[in-house]
């Protein structure tokens, strides 16, 4: 065996390791100077209480006497994917930029159902924290909310903003 | 024949350069764009400490991009093989874990585009993935692959 061939072979590890370490120091500066940028550690997450929760057949109920207002939570695209028929889409992820398309609709003591989508979705508690916030305390998270509808055969949509 | 038989293997390791490079490129810039997704991506699988999560979906994305870039420049390829072969492996354990424990989550593979729930799909994907990236390993000659790497190797004494 050559000595070039075990020269690039040795020199394969310590390249390896400066392609990671490259891409962890170019990460930590993009994240530094990003305006989406994150905070290192993450924050506490926040847990709803059980209270904060609503069952399938109540939300039914609620949807069906027009009562409350659902708001999903998720991205547009899964939002234009497919929908609770009537919701109207709150991203999360982007509350800033959307919660104006939604705040004529809706007040302070407007009852609302918030939803996403797989057990451990965690956008509607952001939805529902981000809306408390502003004074909107009226609002109950449908855990796993798009499956569960989808499953119990219940109205729904596809397309862009309602 | 010969010429011929290089030919094909020139473009081979072109196209498998491109293919690789490219995809782990496209996915790490798709994270980099949608950061708190990719958070909460992260966290869904339930993996990560708590405290921790944030730090990997700051850093995978930007490991990705690089390796990425290395192997479609072709610079230090052997060793940017490694690192996308073995972050195959990583993804494909993560996906495992996740489909062995139920778990209906966005898969969170390439960023915000689709929100395709981790199934089967995104498992044969990745191994799809693996067997590329590994074909890329077996394939990086130990001969210099750019100029920069000819320069750094000695020739060897011929033997006796």
């Amino acid at each position: 065996m050559s000595s070039s061939r075990d020269g690039s072979r040795g020199r394969a590890f310590p390249r390896a390791l400066a392609i990671v370490l490259l891409g962890v120091g170019l990460g930590l500066v993009g994240n530094l100077i990003s305006p989406r940028g994150l905070p290192l550690v993450t924050p506490p997450k926040r847990i709803p209480k059980p209270e904060e929760f609503i069952s399938l057949e109540k939300a039914k109920e609620l949807w069906s006497s027009g009562t409350a207002l659902f708001l999903d939570a998720r991205e547009p695209a899964d939002y234009a994917a497919g929908h609770i028929g009537t919701a109207l889409n709150l991203p999360a992820l982007s509350f800033e930029r959307h919660f104006g398309d939604v705040a004529p609709l809706i007040t302070p003591a407007s009852p609302l159902v918030l939803y996403c989508d797989g057990q451990e979705c965690d956008q509607s508690h952001r939805l529902a924290e981000s809306l408390r916030r502003l004074g909107y305390t009226n609002s109950l998270i449908l855990s796993n909310g798009w499956t569960v509808w989808r499953q119990a055969g219940l109205p729904t949509k596809q397309g862009g903003k309602e | 024949m010969i010429r011929a038989h290089a030919g094909f293997d020139r473009w081979l390791d072109r196209g498998l350069r491109l293919v690789v490079g490219g995809l782990f490129i496209l996915a790490g810039v798709l994270k980099i764009l949608g950061p708190e997704k990719f958070a909460t991506d992260v966290s869904n699988y339930r993996l990560v400490p708590h405290a921790l999560i944030n730090l990997v979906a700051i850093l995978v994305p930007w490991i990705e991009v690089v390796a990425g870039v290395c192997v479609l420049a072709g610079v230090w390829l052997r060793a940017a093989a490694q690192v996308v072969t073995g972050m195959t492996v990583v993804f494909f354990f993560v996906i495992v874990s996740a489909l062995a424990r139920g778990l209906n989550i966005e898969c969170g593979c390439f960023g915000t585009v689709g929100g395709k729930h981790v199934g089967l799909v995104n498992l044969a994907i990745d191994s799809a993935l693996f067997c590329l990236a590994i074909l890329l390993l077996r394939r990086t000659p130990d001969r210099p692959t750019t100029d920069a790497d000819a320069a750094e190797e000695t020739p060897s004494p011929a033997p006796l």
